[in-house]
């Protein structure tokens, strides 16, 4: 954890999801700043220089998609969506213009807390870059490019393990089927979400403890996969 | 006896009914005058200053005060409508302000000369038709007239003055008015004021002036009007004693058959018959036979038919052959007494007996016939009107010469090897040949060149055109009725074909066209079916309009209108009646307008467009349209209907939905609210008090009925996307056991110790579906299976290979539904009683799946479950085969391990 708390810009326009919010962020250390407008909130993310930025996308003003591209102009801060169930094909497109995840509203606090954390660990991530990756009993090895279950170690086709490396990349974060496929098998691939399936299945079917069950790799309906971070 | 008396005092109904009509329609007054300059006019202002000073609303529509002093001052005292500027061809006329009048609604409108003709454009082709719109509106109305613009007496006056009057009014504009007042002036005062200038006469009229200004021609006049004002009298009295019951001398009940020819005369066969059943108050019918043969030479039939029309009389075209013997079989058909006819002009090859009027006296056991000399000036009019004379081919001619030529040369070979002691039968050959194939003339032709070559080569003294014998003058003779006889005979029959081939393809065309709106099954191709049947037979542009909230909008074909015409569709509308081009209103515009009308109600208009504003449509045309527009009418009537009750079935199935939407909102949304409030309200109160456990439990319930709102909204929001059309599925490769374990952890709370048991086998196939729609499905398929079985009970969700698809199921164990039922848990909002008295949802869960399912071209159904025990739903899903089974072997194996 930082020494100085993170700092939370939250846009949003209603003032009773903001109020508890507020209590959750600050229970858990954040510090939190609000914007009830998108024009509102882009000012205040170039002044206030914010750590992390949950954007609803229901504004009264501009469309939340807007505000995360004129951000994204400037700015790789992290960008968690709120948004609803059956809007999967906006939170595709928000994620391919680079919010790092999303989630649907209605929301416990606690899935809240842990899509922020991750978030926050993944910025620092990628600034220091990682050697190893753990989680629960998966351990992932980038320098020796290994791959161990527990004590067992897996192994991985090429394709396998480009995927997983790239779930470690983004631990905890949504990547979407066009992102995997774009950066596995090249652009032209995009819309074969079948290979990727398949290859998911394979992939399950080697690290997860119970492949009908998965732990590691999780499926996100209709937007694409997560891995799973298990904090020790 | 006693009865019959009080019968007999009884008011007569219609009579009643005419008088009672009258009253609530405007009055009519007419200052009816033997010639211009009696005073009608100042009469009339006169008795418009009475009615005023009686404080009655008189207000001036029009009136023409000619300069004179005295009647602009009697005007000038009265409030006038102003007057409607209408340009015509350059020049800018006043007209009568119609609109303006009936909007202002006095109770009298002054109104002069009734017969005026309206400048084109105007509303009304005569003044007549204003004043009969007035009176409709309930306005009294006050005008003039000259006894010579009476229609039924037009003749008689041009015949006393040599003056022709074209501004006429029809008799029955008159029967309308309620009192005529006649304005009388001797003959000698009238010419004393014209010698003072105080008669205003029309330029054009002034040469004419000094003869009907004559002293015989005014008394004459003079003589007609009081014979005509007296007349109405007697009618008025009649009228009056049979609404109040009086018996008078009943008009016997008698009628008349005018019949009208194409010539002129018809007109003023017309004119006669009205008068004679004006006289006798009985109705009368003018008969026209239409045969193949008749070409309506100058208009003057349908100008006499319109006449008899206007005149009061009912119209009727026959068709035959035969005029004489259709016109009997129609008038015993109709009770008709007397028969009108005109004097014919019999010619000298046609004795008066084979005449039409000849033949009907023949027959006329049961009629009276009346035979009135016509004016024959169609020998006049012959000049200006050149009658399309029927081109003899002149190949007949040449045909006919060579039929003669073949004769001869066969007369010829049968000389040299036979004895045929009269060779003049073989040249009977060649005429009948010619006879029956060219008609008359050509069959003359042949005689004429058989005779020469006859008379040339085979008669003594040969080479010489002398005929010594008188045989063969008989035989030429024999030969010429030979020709005549046989050309007729052919002539009548082929024509007598034609009319049957013309009525047969008239009744053919009106039965393809009912056949062709009878199938049609909405609107538009209702219209369409009209529109292209009128297209065709009458060549040109259709168009229909049909009323949308009250207003008149083109609903099919030509899609543009003027104007003018728009005007005339809707008065067409407004008043049920033709308008527009062929007709009495609005004629100014090239569209006829005729209502589509059945028996219950005004369906629309139907517009057909005349680009030869000059012809008027034929009788027989009229007649087929209103049959056409009748059948339209009932054919868009029928559409209408049946979408009204398909639209009241749907309103009916909204409604349903909307309340049941309602009380789901109502009852199924406040449940889990209520444990929310009950829950949060409790831990506020109680916060202090209550131990740990209680507190978490409380929070519990909290969050799983906040789940279960979700789960409400979520299926309102997915049954109104179904409802509008908008569920379509957006397709991808899906992993059957993702779409589970997601919808399980969806439900985790909600299960309430319930286990699910799982069975997919690791080889099932990818599923191309929706994967956020199939996760709803599993969703509810599980949130029912809960809603019907206990807690600690099992659900077993599987899926399998099946063929072609890919089979989901759901089972449970609870107590299932009954056969009769199951069918019905599809339908929205249906629902069954729950398990342990459990809140039974909102009843969209599995009308949802149905929908989504069905949207992925799959089925689903309710079965017994397994071992006879709970419910289970299956849903079969379509395989759709990917190209990775081929693919993956190869690409995965292939590659290096790590």
């Amino acid at each position: 954890m930082t020494p100085l708390p993170a700092k939370i810009l939250v846009i949003d326009d209603e003032s009773q999801i903001r109020r508890f919010m507020k209590v959750a962020l600050q229970a858990n250390g954040y510090e939190m700043i609000e914007a009830e407008t998108g024009e509102e909130a882009i000012s205040l993310c170039a002044t206030a220089h914010p750590d992390l930025i949950i954007l609803d996308l229901g504004l009264p003003d501009i469309d939340g998609k807007l505000v995360l591209s004129r951000i994204r102009e400037w700015s790789k801060i992290p960008i968690i969506i709120l948004s609803v169930r059956s809007k999967e094909s906006e939170k595709v497109e928000l994620l391919d213009l680079g919010a790092d995840d999303y989630i649907i509203k209605p929301f416990g606090v606690d899935e809240l807390m842990a899509r922020i954390r991750t978030a926050l660990r993944h910025k620092i991530n990628s600034e220091k870059g990682t050697v190893e990756f753990v989680t629960g009993d998966l351990k992932v090895d980038l320098l020796k490019r290994e791959v161990t279950l527990g004590k067992v170690a897996v192994h991985l086709s090429k394709k396998e393990y480009l995927i997983l490396t790239l779930f470690v990349q983004n631990a905890g974060l949504v990547l979407t089927h066009q992102q995997i496929l774009k950066q596995v098998w090249g652009d032209a691939y995009a819309k074969e979400t079948d290979y990727l399936r398949v290859f998911i299945r394979q992939l399950r079917q080697k690290i997860e403890p119970n492949p009908t069950h998965p732990v590691y790799i999780i499926t996100e309906s209709g937007v694409g996969y997560r891995l799973q971070v298990y904090e020790r | 006896m006693r009865n019959l008396q009080t019968d007999r005092s009884r008011p007569s109904p219609d009579a009643l009914l005419e008088e009672i009509n009258k009253e609530h329609k405007g009055h009519l007054k007419i200052f009816l005058g033997a010639s211009p300059g009696v005073g009608k006019t100042y009469a009339m202002l006169q008795a418009a200053h009475a009615l005023k000073a009686e404080g009655i609303d008189v207000v001036v529509g029009i009136v023409e005060s000619h300069k004179r002093l005295d009647t602009e001052a009697l005007v000038n005292n009265l409030e006038i409508i102003p007057h409607k500027k209408i340009t015509y061809r350059g020049i800018e006329f006043q007209e009568l302000d119609l609109d303006s009048l009936i909007a202002r609604k006095p109770k009298v409108a002054l109104i002069d000369e009734l017969a005026h003709t309206n400048i084109p454009g105007s509303r009304h082709p005569k003044r007549f038709h204003d004043v009969e719109e007035l009176l409709a509106n309930g306005i009294d109305v006050y005008s003039t007239l000259n006894i010579q613009h009476v229609e039924s007496l037009n003749d008689v006056v041009s015949r006393i003055s040599k003056v022709q009057v074209r501004e006429t009014v029809p008799d029955s504009i008159l029967q309308l008015a309620d009192e005529i007042e006649l304005i009388d002036l001797s003959p000698k005062d009238l010419q004393k004021r014209l010698k003072e200038g105080k008669v205003y006469v029309p330029e054009q009229a002034r040469q004419a002036q000094d003869h009907f200004f004559s002293q015989g021609n005014l008394t004459a006049l003079r003589e007609l009007s009081l014979r005509y004002t007296a007349e109405h009298v007697d009618k008025q009295l009649l009228t009056y004693a049979r609404a109040q019951g009086i018996q008078g001398n009943l008009p016997t009940r008698d009628r008349l058959m005018v019949c009208i020819g194409n010539d002129y005369g018809g007109l003023e066969l017309v004119r006669n018959c009205s008068r004679m059943a004006e006289r006798q108050k009985v109705s009368w019918i003018a008969v026209h036979v239409d045969t193949i043969g008749n070409t309506d030479t100058g208009n003057y039939l349908s100008d006499s038919l319109k006449l008899a029309h206007e005149l009061g009389a009912e119209v009727v075209t026959l068709s035959g052959n035969e005029i004489a013997e259709e016109l009997i079989k129609f008038a015993h058909a109709r009770n008709v007494t007397r028969i009108i006819v005109g004097k014919a002009r019999s010619k000298w090859w046609k004795p008066a007996l084979f005449t039409t009027a000849g033949k009907l006296f023949k027959n006329s056991d049961t009629f009276e016939i009346v035979m009135i000399p016509t004016e024959d000036r169609v020998l006049l009019e012959r000049q200006s009107v050149t009658k399309p004379k029927e081109k003899q081919h002149i190949l007949n001619y040449v045909s006919a010469t060579i039929a003669a030529f073949m004769a001869g040369g066969a007369a010829y070979f049968v000389d040299m090897f036979l004895s045929v002691p009269n060779l003049s039968l073989i040249f009977l050959a060649g005429v009948l040949f010619s006879s029956l194939r060219y008609g008359l003339l050509p069959a003359l032709h042949t005689i004429f060149v058989s005779f020469i070559i006859y008379s040339f080569y085979f008669t003594d003294p040969k080479f010489s055109f002398d005929i010594k014998h008188d045989e063969h003058l008989l035989t030429l003779i024999f030969f010429v009725l030979v020709a005549i006889t046989i050309s007729n005979l052919t002539a009548r029959i082929q024509s007598q074909i034609k009319l049957l081939k013309l009525n047969a393809k008239r009744t053919e065309t009106l039965y393809e066209f009912s056949k062709k709106i009878a199938s049609a099954r909405d609107l538009q191709s209702v219209l369409r079916a009209v529109i292209t049947h009128v297209n065709e037979t009458l060549g040109g542009k259709t168009t229909i309009l049909l009323p949308d909230e009250e207003l008149l909008k083109i609903a099919a074909g030509y899609p543009e209108l003027d104007d003018v015409s728009i005007g005339a569709a809707q008065w067409a509308w407004r008043h049920g009646e033709p308008a527009g081009h062929s007709c009495d209103t609005l004629t100014a515009s090239p569209w006829l307008f005729m209502p589509m009308k059945t028996d219950t109600a005004d369906i629309g208009i139907l517009g057909i467009y005349f680009a030869d504003t000059g012809k008027l449509l034929s009788q027989d045309d009229h007649r087929m349209l209103n049959t056409l527009s009748h059948q339209a009418a009932v054919a868009i009537e029928r559409t209408q209907l049946s979408e009204s009750i398909d639209e009241a079935r749907v309103y009916a199935e909204t409604e349903r939905f909307r309340s049941a939407l309602l009380s789901s909102i109502s009852h199924d949304f406040r449940t889990p609210l209520a444990s929310i409030m009950g829950s949060i309200t409790s831990l506020q109160s109680y916060n202090k008090t209550l131990d740990m456990k209680t507190k978490n439990d409380l929070l519990e319930t909290i969050h799983i009925e906040a789940d279960r709102l979700n789960r409400f909204i979520q299926n309102l929001m997915d049954i109104m996307r179904y409802g509008a059309g908008a569920l379509e599925p957006v397709k991808d490769w899906v992993e059957l056991q993702d779409i589970f374990n997601a919808a399980i952890q969806r439900l985790k709370r909600s299960l309430m110790d319930r286990t699910i048991i799982l069975s997919i086998p690791n080889d099932i196939p990818l599923l191309y579906a929706d994967p956020v729609l199939l996760e709803q499905v599993v969703v509810n398929l599980i949130d029912n299976a809960c809603k019907y079985s206990r807690k600690h009970s099992k659900i077993t969700l599987s899926a399998y290979l099946e063929t072609d698809y890919i089979v989901i199921s759901c089972n449970d164990q609870g107590k299932g539904i009954p056969t009769e039922e199951r069918e019905h848990v599809f339908d929205m909002f249906y629902r069954i009683n729950a398990e342990d008295k459990q809140a039974a949802g909102t009843g969209l869960g599995l009308t949802i799946c149905k929908g989504i399912i069905e949207s992925h071209k799959g089925t689903i159904n309710a079965v017994e479950g397994d071992n006879g025990q709970g419910n289970k739903i299956i849903i079969r899903l379509p395989l759709v085969v990917n190209n990775t089974n081929r693919l993956l072997p190869a690409d995965a194996e292939a590659e290096d391990n790590l």
